[in-house]
């Protein structure tokens, strides 16, 4: 027990404070000026100008990674006075500066919720603030309770408080194995002593090694009923979402070679959705913020050089935007000698 | 557990509120609100369990704690308070005199014994134009930006403390907005949150949040502490309009006795259209429910409001109180007054119904007509009424404009009492083929309806067709007993039309001897000279022709069968008038004169015409009882895929029908089959199809259709059916 929470402690460590150089110069300032309204809303820029809990749990992490203090003050405050206004106490999902009043629904993602509460925790730590500790103190509390099902012996993340369990679907429970935001369950169980993080983040691995076991990529909807397979409506692809799965992985360290093996070799030709079925791509995905994550992968798992050109940063649309300044994030604070 | 913690910190919070008015006369006061809260939510038994104060601040760990701690107030009040202008002064900087006076109040409730400096104007004394700047971004309700600012020079200039009243009207306004976010969204545990941790919010200078509360209080079932909320409001607040508005929302929100209780606090009348609002709540509902009674004073004050004004909201009130209170008359009186008084629709609809209910039929249905564009509930009224006026006895005399409405309007509406009304006034008039028709539409359109059936089976009787009464014995023999007695000699009267009302309708079980003569053909009483119609099997949706075929003439003695000079369908002896005047010869049931005028159509009218003509001959054929010259109609004609199918299905049907009542009930059900590549089987064709099967004995196939029926619509003479093949098993097992 001692073991472990001296490994997380190091692990905060290892967030807060070897943080200070991980972003490029001027990167973050970029992409603050990019998608951060001056009323501290994060812009899905391509996705009709909507903000989401996602879009502002990254901006919370890149201005605490960036050591922005002030950028942070302003996105949160929009992000407390906007969204987090659910009675449990996490965000709704979804505000649309085209609709009134501008929450169009109340759900939560628990991805968002995820993030969120993990920059609170890296900002409060980086900054003493207790008050941004105390609220993802607050946040997680609030998740594990509506988010988290014990079923089976595993600790499954709901994607949402509604609509994805037994009850609310023929093949309920389904989640989203890359709603699994690696890096934060630990930090989680360290603001509350809540062992089922660790439970859930084992959940998640064992989920993906399944999949890797079977030579399959993750779809980006699983049913959980059975023996996963993918959710019913949704198409069986490895796509947008499912895409951070691996860079989720790296960024907490739980890359191993077999775990990572099939998002490897399903980009061999380049990153693309692919078709779960087939194994054909579907779609490219030719912006350098979908690039880099291959181009991670590959310097990480077979020490091939990154292109130049993808270690720089300029900003195209919101969601590449972001996950390019995860991955250099990533890259300059695990693997120097890729950058 | 938590809901009682909520309950009780909300309790100690309007407590507050009351002790105090409306800034208190301690300045720390309204800080006890956050404090009982955080003792009450300590144990960690809410889902939210933040700690106000701290999960505002921005200040670090190192910094002093806010004065908003809990745990300074006592100290604060014994020593000279420092009070922080710069908030003032930044607001008479910007000539903001509404912001001005609130916080010169603010601050004189907070600091009774502080005088105002003299020169407000001068700049504020630390000169510090960042903190100006801030408190402009403040005034423009710029708060993420402001939290940015604040965290920007904490970092430049660690010595620097964000000033205590900066932070505090921070924290107030970013709560009074989330709290009206939390209430758009409906999170009303979260609108009680905030409103309990803030309770800076809760005053006279923002009344919206009060109300917001109230609203999530209401919608918690907690409409005390709703009532609460607002006799805060009335307790404290001096703004009319936002008084009256505390009123009209607890009006809509509270009961009748929370609202007397907050009506107590009323100043000087400000409330008289309150109390005007609540007796016409009170009308209203005892309008819906007689089991209500009204204060007489509530009566006469909305009397005299309805007297007194031009606009007749409470005549039609009082209408529809005086309606459902069994004075049409008085009602009458109100809804007229309504209506001078451009009433609209509602009052239409409430003088309609009430000159209905004092039998003024033709009055009412004539104000109904005007309007039936108005909405459901107008032709509702005019349909109740329009099928009183048609079914009086004996037979009212009706211009012809005025059944052709009724007509259009039950056929728009498909509603089936009325079509069973026009049924029988065609029926009392003696025009017994309409009659049938319109009984049958109304049997079409209401399965269930039993008064159509009736007709039906009367209409059918005097038309005297045999097969077409047998089957609706087999639907309704056993659940009607005026029906079922049709057939039987013992209890054969004449039947009377205005047999209209639905309470005839009894269910009954069917007794051996009953179920013996339905499931036995009847004998057919046709003789071979009888050249009449046995029966049109079209259960397909009524041609429009016939609405048109009510005769407005009443007759004063019964007819068999009336001649009809031809004239009455028009002289057209070409195309489409050949073809209307085909139409209306088959539906006065002359079908020789309809096929010549049929063939006429044929020959001479563009391809429409003649397919429309040689369908109505096929009809026409039928009806002499021609099956075979109906099917070379049907079969020499050019008729569209569609028209023909459901030719040839009708002449299926008439085969079957003939040898059903033939008994040859193999060859019935052979007919059926085929019947089926051309039509889907009606309802009724596979209820004699179960009965195919009783005839043959073959009680397992019989039972399999029934049931199939029964199951689909819960038909009740499949029920019969599966009921008489129980009596027969069982009869044979004793």
């Amino acid at each position: 027990m001692k073991k472990l929470l001296a490994m997380l402690a190091a692990a905060m460590m290892c967030l807060t404070s070897g943080v200070q150089a991980t972003l490029p110069d001027g990167a973050w300032e970029l992409y603050r000026q990019k998608f951060v309204t001056p009323e501290g809303r994060v812009v899905d820029d391509i996705n009709g100008g909507i903000s989401h809990s996602e879009s502002q749990g990254y901006g919370l992490l890149l201005a605490c990674l960036a050591g922005d203090r002030s950028s942070f003050a302003l996105i949160f405050g929009f992000t407390r006075t906007e969204m987090l206004i659910r009675d449990d106490g996490l965000a709704a999902w979804r505000w649309d500066p085209k609709a009134s009043p501008h929450v169009t629904d109340i759900n939560n993602a628990s991805d968002g919720d995820l993030l969120i509460a993990q920059a609170l925790a890296c900002a409060g730590a980086r900054w003493n603030m207790p008050a941004y500790t105390a609220a993802a103190r607050q946040i997680a509390r609030s998740l594990a309770k509506v988010a988290l099902l014990k079923r089976g012996g595993e600790t499954w993340l709901m994607p949402g408080a509604a609509g994805f369990t037994e009850k609310d679907r023929p093949d309920g429970p389904v989640v989203n194995p890359s709603y699994w935001i690696f890096e934060a369950f630990p930090i989680l169980t360290q603001l509350t002593g809540d062992q089922s993080w660790m439970r859930t983040q084992a959940t998640g691995l064992r989920l993906l090694d399944t999949f890797a076991k079977e030579k399959s990529l993750a779809p980006e909807w699983v049913s959980v009923k059975g023996p996963p397979r993918p959710a019913d409506g949704f198409p069986a692809q490895f796509g947008y979402n499912a895409i951070r799965i691996p860079l989720y992985l790296m960024r907490s360290g739980l890359a191993d070679k077999a775990r990572m093996e099939p998002f490897r070799r399903a980009w061999v030709d380049g990153p693309a959705v692919i078709d779960i079925k087939t194994g054909k791509a579907v779609e490219p995905l030719l912006d350098p913020g979908y690039r880099i994550l291959a181009a991670a992968m590959a310097c990480t798992l077979d020490k091939t050089a990154i292109p130049a050109d993808l270690k720089t940063f300029q900003p195209t649309a919101y969601y590449p935007s972001t996950l390019h300044l995860l991955s250099l994030s990533m890259l300059r604070e695990r693997y120097p000698q890729c950058m | 557990m938590h809901v009682r913690q909520v309950f009780l910190a909300i309790a100690a919070a309007s407590a507050v509120f009351y002790a105090v008015g409306r800034y208190g006369p301690r300045g720390d006061a309204s800080l006890d609100a956050p404090a009982l809260w955080s003792a009450t939510a300590a144990d960690g038994s809410t889902t939210e369990a933040s700690a106000p104060g701290l999960e505002l601040a921005q200040a670090p760990t190192t910094a002093q704690p806010a004065p908003a701690a809990p745990g300074q107030s006592g100290q604060r009040v014994q020593r000279p308070p420092i009070v922080d202008e710069s908030a003032l002064r930044y607001f008479a900087s910007q000539g903001d005199t509404r912001r001005l006076e609130a916080e010169l109040a603010r601050l004189r409730a907070l600091y009774p014994e502080w005088k105002p400096p003299a020169d407000l104007t001068s700049p504020a004394q630390t000169g510090d134009a960042e903190l100006d700047r801030m408190w402009r971004l403040f005034a423009d309700g710029k708060l993420s930006e402001l939290r940015a600012a604040i965290a920007q020079r904490g970092t430049t200039d660690p010595n620097w403390r964000v000033p205590d009243d900066l932070i505090a009207r921070l924290d107030t306004a970013e709560a009074a907005q989330r709290l009206v976010n939390a209430s758009n969204a409906r999170q009303w545990e979260q609108v009680i949150r905030l409103g309990t941790e803030t309770p800076a919010l809760l005053t006279c200078a923002n009344v919206d949040a009060l109300w917001r509360v109230a609203e999530a209080f209401v919608n918690t079932a907690r409409p005390e502490r709703a009532r609460d909320a607002y006799a805060y409001v009335l307790t404290n607040c001096t703004n009319p309009a936002e008084r009256i508005g505390t009123m009209q929302k607890a009006l809509a929100t509270l009961s009748d006795a929370l609202t007397e209780q907050l009506l107590a606090q009323e100043r000087q009348s400000e409330f008289s259209s309150i109390r005007d609002e609540l007796a016409r709540r009170r009308i209203g509902r005892a309008a819906e429910d007689a089991r209500l009674t009204v204060p007489p004073d509530d009566l006469r004050r909305v009397e005299a409001l309805a007297n007194a004004a031009t606009t007749p909201d409470d005549a039609i009130l009082l209408g529809f109180y005086a309606l459902h209170r069994n004075d049409p008359l008085k009602a009458e009186t109100w809804f007229k007054m309504a209506l001078s008084r451009n009433g609209g629709a509602k009052a239409a609809e409430g003088a309609v119904l009430a000159l209905g209910a004092n039998q003024k039929y033709q009055e009412a249905e004539a104000l109904g007509a005007q309007w039936l564009e108005a909405g459901a509930t107008n032709r509702k009224a005019y349909l109740d009424v329009a099928t009183s006026l048609i079914t009086q006895e004996p037979p009212p005399r009706l211009d012809r404009a005025v059944l052709e409405r009724i007509a259009k309007t039950v056929g728009t509406d498909r509603y089936a009492p009325g079509a069973a009304g026009l049924g029988w006034y065609a029926y009392n008039a003696g025009q017994i083929s309409p009659a049938a028709t319109w009984f049958e539409t109304a049997r079409n359109w209401d399965r269930g309806y039993e008064p159509a059936a009736y007709g039906l089976a009367l209409a059918r009787q005097r038309l005297r067709d045999q097969a077409g009464l047998r089957a609706i014995m087999a639907e309704w023999g056993g659940r009607s007993e005026r029906i079922a007695s049709l057939l039987d000699p013992r209890r054969n009267r004449a039947p009377r039309g205005q047999d209209v009302s639905r309470q005839d309708l009894s269910v009954q079980e069917r007794n051996r001897q009953d179920l013996a003569a339905e499931t036995t053909p009847i004998p057919d009483s046709r003789s071979p000279t009888d050249a009449g119609p046995r029966r049109i099997a079209r259960t397909e949706a009524l041609r429009p022709f016939v609405e048109a075929e009510i005769d407005s003439e009443p007759v004063s003695r019964r007819r068999v069968r009336p001649p009809q000079p031809a004239g009455g369908c028009g002289n057209g002896i070409a195309g489409a008038a050949a073809l209307q005047r085909g139409w209306c010869l088959l539906n006065l049931k002359r079908p020789a004169a309809a096929a010549l005028a049929f063939e006429a159509a044929m020959r001479t009218g563009n391809s429409q015409v003649a397919s429309d003509a040689a369908t109505g001959k096929t009809y026409a054929k039928l009806q002499q009882g021609l099956t075979a010259e109906a099917g070379v109609a049907a079969a020499s004609a050019n008729l569209p895929p569609a028209r023909r199918r459901e030719l040839s299905a009708l002449l299926l049907s008439e085969r079957f029908f003939a040898q059903y009542d033939a008994k040859d009930f193999d060859g019935a059900l052979v007919t059926l089959s085929e019947r089926a590549r051309h039509a889907p089987e009606t309802t009724d064709l596979m209820l004699m199809r179960g009965w195919s099967y009783f005839n043959l004995g073959r009680y397992d196939d019989a039972s399999k259709v029934f049931t199939t029926l029964y199951r689909a619509n819960g038909s009740p003479q499949a029920l019969a059916g599966l009921t008489a093949i129980r009596d027969i098993t069982q009869r044979n097992r004793y």
